[in-house]
């Protein structure tokens, strides 16, 4: 799952060379794609939210620095990005999903976990999702969302508890 | 601890079984393959021009070229115009001189009377 972009082309594509930025598109789409689709849960949103991801890559490939390692600094854009993305496409006046009335019950486990994770604070759908995307550790997590390894284990902590809390009911079809 | 005790324990202790599973289908949710020709609806979206950043820097760059240009022009104008407006007045100058100089001979020629 973790992509390999070669240095040089990294380079190329932060000057503005376009063919050079297509293979980074091509390198890292499917993380893109991932990242943006446990985020929202929707194909179709997926698409808009990755290509929302490349655009900001393209505007903002200035902003990193080549001395240190690409994907770190890439998650980072893309979560960032998935998530303002999800934000503006809220509608003004409507509840974010945690405080949204509850809808009729799921009864497919994974859509019921996904709806939990949906519901969970940004940061910690940020944290779930590179955790079990990539099967990042701790530290690569923070690296990625430039917070201390200390908040990563905290969120995850928390994030793990509201899970728990909210599939309690569900256990049997879990398993 | 082995297998077996494992599961005895968690078939006793539901807050584990829930930790299990939970963990289990974190670990096995999809990994989806991006939809076929999304980098080419991605290259297709991108902005034709240079990212904006450097972008305003060659504006300001060609900003400041005609600037320069649009000065050199103002001051050759100016120029111009003050060497007109210094050769109108040399002219009123020679022509009154002119004037000063033939108008006495005038009166001495008297079919002009």
């Amino acid at each position: 799952m973790t992509p390999e972009v070669p240095r040089d082309i990294l380079l190329q594509a932060r000057a503005g060379d376009r063919a050079a930025f297509r293979a980074v598109v091509e390198a890292t789409q499917k993380l893109a794609f991932n990242i943006a689709w446990r985020l929202t849960w929707n194909a179709s949103d997926a698409e808009d939210a990755a290509q929302e991801i490349y655009l900001r890559l393209f505007r903002n490939f200035e902003q990193y620095d080549p001395a240190q390692p690409f994907l770190p600094w890439f998650r980072r854009l893309a979560t960032n990005c998935v998530l303002n993305w999800k934000e503006k496409q809220r509608p003004a006046g409507e509840l974010p999903e945690s405080l949204a009335a509850p809808r009729e019950p799921l009864r497919d486990p994974n859509a019921r976990l996904q709806k939990a994770i949906r519901e969970l604070p940004p940061e910690y759908q940020a944290c779930i999702t590179l955790k079990y995307l990539e099967d990042l550790g701790i530290n690569e997590i923070a690296q990625s969302l430039q917070v201390p390894p200390g908040t990563v284990k905290t969120w995850l902590f928390r994030a793990r508890e509201l899970l728990m809390q909210k599939l309690k009911p569900y256990v049997e079809t879990l398993l | 601890m082995d297998c077996e005790k494992v599961r005895e324990h968690l078939e006793s202790c539901e807050e584990c079984r829930l930790h299990v599973a939970v963990e289990a289908r974190l670990r096995t949710l999809p990994v989806l393959d991006p939809p076929r020709g999304l980098a080419s609806r991605i290259m297709r979206s991108l902005p034709r021009s240079v990212p904006l950043g450097r972008e305003i820097l060659r504006l300001a760059a060609a900003a400041a070229i005609l600037l320069g240009l649009v000065g050199a022009v103002f001051a050759t104008g100016l120029d111009r115009h003050q060497a007109a407006v210094e050769a109108r007045s040399q002219g009123s100058q020679i022509l009154q001189s002119m004037v000063t100089t033939f108008n006495p001979l005038r009166s001495e020629m008297p079919w002009k009377r």
